[in-house]
This record gives structure tokens, sequence and C-alpha cells, in this order.
């Protein structure tokens, strides 16, 4: 029965990483500068 | 993400591992991305690295979205046939989501023109015919390039030439250190050298080696061939990863790891080019800290490309039964890697922007434009 919540707290943990943070933050930077549209930047993202 | 077990070679032992396959975007053609075998990989890192190709496949042109796999291990802890099990396996829980028209996979960190073989031999025996067009970066035996192993150094080295060029440098006056010296930092060091620039720094994972009056690279390639590793390499003076990223020098690529120049190290960076052949080796904070004093970023969208780029040439070659020299392909490269290095630079130049912001939109816009003119469904 605590599997399911391990497992949960894993994903998140899986996510979280210094490398995936950088591409988003790149990603979200250009995105400003050059005034993407918006449901496409999210879909992109 | 799939659950990988395999047998270890003695036969109780049964191993359970993690592996990933992240397709960034469709909108392009089919996807296209390395697999890497490492203890660290995640999700997340994998995540980026498919929403880089993406990025990056765009600015060169190519008709692919961006893609990335790995499986969580250390494959220097496996034996041959344990690589062959495990790869064997990861390749039929994603067989579903690869094909040459689907999803094209080439190797990586921790993996190798062996390990595309298997996943090519594994894939066409599921389908019951040769697809040698699945994989890209498999021996040229079985339909690999010519040139396809070098050619993420030699790409990174024809934008160091076109950046100096740029700069007003010569070549054969400027001296270069290399951080890295697997495939991509071991041939970025060789294309330097054969362009005129002194190879004054270099590293592995054992330690970095320092010689200002240059370190011959033949000499280097041969003594890892021997030793494995660059520790140990008579005739240079031993330094810190860290001392090596801050020697004097003309061009610096880093070819190793991401996360490697920071708000903490930028500042003391010695080099005019800083040519980026790994995946995110610089942070945000330190990217403006290079653009203030002055540094030419080749960013690493644009600085690794040369990989992607001529498995491009490979899959192509595949899917006509056409075999181009090895001539033709550094020609073909060398064509595309300047021409978006063209583009980059008049962006950069028109709208004010560094140039991994220009390489950024260049590659973005494109995607933001097939995405628009494809619509949305229904």
């Amino acid at each position: 029965m605590t599997i399911a919540p391990v497992t949960t707290a894993q994903a998140n943990v899986e996510w979280d990483s210094p490398m995936f943070r950088l591409a988003q933050q790149q990603f979200l930077r250009a995105a400003q500068i050059m005034d993407l549209d918006e449901n496409v930047k999210l879909r992109l993202l | 993400m799939v659950c990988i077990p395999f047998r270890r070679d003695d036969y109780k032992h049964i191993e359970n591992v993690f592996g990933y396959r992240v397709q960034h975007t469709l909108t392009m053609g089919p996807t296209k991305g390395g697999i890497r075998y490492h203890e660290d990989v995640s999700l997340g890192e994998v995540s980026a690295l498919a929403m880089w190709m993406t990025w990056k496949c765009a600015l060169m042109q190519l008709p692919f979205g961006g893609a990335k796999g790995g499986v969580r291990i250390d494959p220097t802890d496996l034996s041959r046939s344990e690589l062959q099990r495990l790869t064997r396996r990861y390749t039929m829980e994603i067989i579903n989501v690869i094909g040459p028209d689907r999803d094209i996979p080439a190797p990586d960190m921790g993996t190798n023109e062996q390990t595309m073989a298997w996943i090519m031999d594994t894939y066409s025996q599921q389908v019951g015919r040769t697809v040698r067009e699945v994989v890209t970066g498999k021996p040229v035996v079985l339909g690999g390039s010519l040139g396809r192993s070098e050619a993420t150094g030699r790409g990174l080295v024809f934008l160091a030439c076109k950046a100096a060029e740029y700069l007003n440098m010569k070549m054969s006056d400027c001296s270069a250190v290399v951080q890295g010296f697997g495939n991509v930092g071991s041939n970025a060091a060789k294309c330097l050298a054969e362009n005129g620039a002194k190879i004054v720094g270099i590293s592995d994972v054992s330690c970095g080696l320092h010689n200002p009056d240059g370190l011959n690279v033949a000499a280097l390639l041969k003594h890892v061939a021997e030793h494995r590793v660059l520790k140990g390499f008579p005739g240079a003076t031993e330094v810190t990863n860290r001392e090596l990223l801050e020697l004097d020098c003309d061009i610096l690529a880093p070819c190793a790891l991401q996360n490697q120049i920071t708000e903490e190290n930028a500042s003391r960076l010695k080099c005019r080019i800083l040519a980026e052949g790994a995946n995110g080796p610089t942070t945000l904070e330190a990217d403006r800290i290079l653009q203030d004093k002055g540094v030419f970023v080749l960013p690493d969208i644009h600085g690794n490309a040369g990989g992607v780029t001529v498995s491009y040439f490979e899959w192509v070659q595949d899917t006509q039964n056409l075999s181009w020299t090895l001539e033709e392909i550094n020609d073909r490269l060398h064509k595309i890697m300047t021409e978006a290095f063209q583009r980059t630079l008049t962006r950069a130049q028109r709208d004010g922007l560094d140039m991994r912001t220009a390489a950024l939109i260049e590659g973005i816009s494109r995607v933001a434009e097939a995405k628009l003119l494809r619509g949305l469904f229904p």
C-alpha cells in the first residue's frame, strides 16, 4: 500500500534535474525575446 | 519510461534498471536523438536533451524533431554479453515508438556503433527484414556513414574556424584548451591541431594536462590507447579541472560534462572563443558574465550539431541506398554548419542578441512556424 506514494515522489524527483531547468529557462528567455505565441510556447515547453 | 530486466552473466542474477525515451516534438518529421547509458540518467536529463535536439535539428534545418533516450546504468560495470542483452531488451521495450519514419536513435555517452548494431538487429528481427535506417551511428559495414564518428568534433572545429575568421584571428596563432578526451573532445583536439591551433590544455576523467608549448595530439591518442586514460602522459603538468578551464587560451572547448562554466568561474575564463561541444556546459548566469566579458560563444545546440547532421546524412544514404564519399560528407557538413553560423550571426547582430539566444530563436521560430502551419487537430 505504500508503493504508490513513494513512486509518485520518485517521479517528481526524476523531473527535477538542473539540466531540465536550464533547458526550460533558455527556452522561456528566447520565447520572451521573440514574443512567441503563448499557445505555441506551452505546446513546445 | 520502461523497466528493463536482464540477466547478468551468472545466470541466476537478474538486474532491473530504468530506461527512457523522450520525443520532444513530432511536428517536424520523425524524431532523432541519441541513447546514453550512464548511472545518472534521469527523466529530467533526457527530457532536456530531447528539447535541445529539437532546436538543434531546426537550427541546422534538418527534417527531424528532437528525442533522447537512456538507461540508468554504469556500462563499464557490464560484460559485452550483458550489454548486448540489456540493449536488446531495451530495444524491445521501446520498439513501438522507434522506427525509420518515427524515431531514429543514435549513439551517445556510454553507447557506440556496436550498441546501434544490436538495436538495428533487434528491430529488424521483429519486423522481418533488415531496416538499416532505424538507427544511425552504425558500423560502416551495416550502412553506417563515413565520417560519422568524428563528425561532432569536426563540426565544432568548422565553427571555431568561422568564429576565428570573424574575430580576425588566425587559427595558426591560436592556442586551444579542450575539456574531455572522449569521442567529441579527442576529435575536436585532432581537428584543431590539423587547422594549426596549438593545444595547450586537455583533460579526461583521470586528470587535466597543461603544456604552454603545445601537446602532441597523436601522442595523446597513443597514450590513451595504451593506458586508457591521460594520466601519466609525459611532458605536461597535471592541473585540476577548474585550473584547466581557467588556462590562458584563445579557444576553450568544453566537450565533457554539463554545468562546467558557472557564475563562480565564468569571470576567470581567459578564452576569446568558447566552443561548446558538450550539452549544457554553461549556466544562464555564466552566459551573462561571458557576454559582458566579450567572449564569443558558439552555443551547444550549434557547436555539437555536427553529429546529428552526419546522422541525417547516414539516414538519407540508407533510405536511398546511396554511399557518399568522406569528402562529400565533410563538404556537406561544412556547408550546413557554416550556413547556420551565418544565419545565427546575422540574427545576433541585427537584433543585438548573444549567439546562444540567436541560435535558439533560429531553431524555435522554425518549429513554431511549422506548428502554426500544421494547425490544431481537430
